[in-house]
């Protein structure tokens, strides 16, 4: 399966990023799926939970504030100002 | 007997002096590699953010976020970075002196001030120049929070129209020997607009996203600022630490040569005074 590179950056300096097969972000207009080869886009995010799912089946709850989502090239960034990882 | 006392304390008061210089350096050291840590940290989002913004503009056709538009008025924030405290050379001074500078540039502007540390309400004062707000509870090692707080104040301000420009003066850190006074626009943003029109999905409008973006760039922008600021004066401090331990070195060794020529000269005129005496008692 095709791996899009997930980067969280928020503005105080703390990144966070992994190899993930989906992610699901908490766009301003509703939730949006994003899987590799998606088109070139920039999304404005709400505060919620952003959900990655990586090959081996794990899954990553990350809390964040709104910002900004930035998808190209299999890479999706994130740019926010707060963020916190729940794994499991 | 009375000099070499007074020499013998005096090199003690001086010893005591050199072990506060070296703890403050070595406090500084500590400091100042743990706010340079955070400072590179801002540099992806920085990186990032910059490219984005670009996007952001090529994709746009006319207005942008507030906090990018020009203004036409001609009230001046400056926001000063000093110290919470002095004995860091000329960290703060160098600070108020480019203050005065940018005041006397900016001839026809209604300058105000607002002040990011503790350091010289007088020195500050004496600009002449009202002084909206000092934020004095800084630590030495800026947290987001604390940069969020001024950003907040400051794009309030602006907002509010109670400024038309806001510019940062901080010292610029070049390298661990060079720091000087720079200032940086904060808002209105520069931004390069034009450029092609980029194939991008912009959701919901590249108006949102800008808007978004850019409180994102100015809290970014404003948490470097307060760290490099920072890393420039734990820099200062240490290297006038270590120039004053080098100098109580100095004292010390000049005052124990005098010490030892007062001891040689007690000896002397003691030895002077025994063979004296026991020349008189031979004689008898």
């Amino acid at each position: 399966m095709d791996k899009i590179h997930l980067l969280l950056a928020t503005s105080g300096g703390e990144t966070w990023e992994k190899q993930v097969c989906a992610v699901t972000l908490p766009g301003a207009l509703g939730s949006l799926g994003v899987l590799a080869g998606h088109a070139p886009m920039l999304c404005a995010l709400n505060e919620g939970e952003l959900v990655c799912h990586t090959e081996a089946g794990e899954i990553t709850r990350i809390r964040i504030s709104e910002g900004i989502a930035n998808v190209a090239n299999d890479e999706v960034t994130l740019l926010l100002s707060h963020m916190s990882v729940d794994n499991g | 007997m009375a000099n070499m006392r007074a020499i013998r304390n005096r090199i003690k008061s001086i010893e005591s002096t050199r072990q506060i210089t070296r703890s403050m350096r070595m406090v500084a050291a500590s400091k100042l590699r743990r706010t340079q840590e955070r400072w590179q940290q801002l540099s992806d989002f920085s990186r990032i953010s910059r490219e984005v913004l670009q996007k952001l503009c090529a994709g746009m056709d006319g207005t942008g976020s507030p906090l990018l538009k020009p203004r036409e008025g001609n009230r001046l924030c400056l926001v000063l970075f000093v110290g919470n405290r002095g004995l860091c050379g000329a960290y703060n001074t160098a600070i108020v002196k480019a203050a005065e500078e940018r005041i006397a540039a900016a001839e026809g502007e209604k300058v105000s001030l607002v002040v990011c540390g503790r350091w010289g309400r007088e020195q500050i004062a004496s600009l002449g120049r009202p002084v909206l707000r000092v934020f004095d509870t800084l630590s030495d090692n800026p947290t987001a929070a604390e940069a969020e707080e001024i950003a907040a104040y400051l794009k309030n301000l602006y907002l509010v129209g109670e400024t038309d420009r806001i510019e940062l003066l901080y010292e610029h850190y070049r390298s661990a020997l060079t720091q000087e006074p720079d200032i940086l626009r904060l808002l209105p943003m520069e931004s390069e607009r034009g450029g092609g029109k980029l194939d991008v999905i912009f959701e919901p409008d590249p108006e949102t996203l800008l808007d978004r973006l850019s409180e994102l760039v100015l809290l970014n922008t404003l948490h470097a600022v307060l760290l490099e600021a920072k890393t420039s004066e734990h820099t200062a401090r240490m290297t006038a630490m270590s120039a004053a331990s080098d100098n109580t070195d100095e004292l010390i060794a000049e005052l124990s040569l005098k010490l030892n020529h007062a001891r040689q000269a007690a000896i002397t005129t003691e030895i002077t005074e025994i063979v004296g005496g026991s020349n008189a008692l031979n004689q008898k």
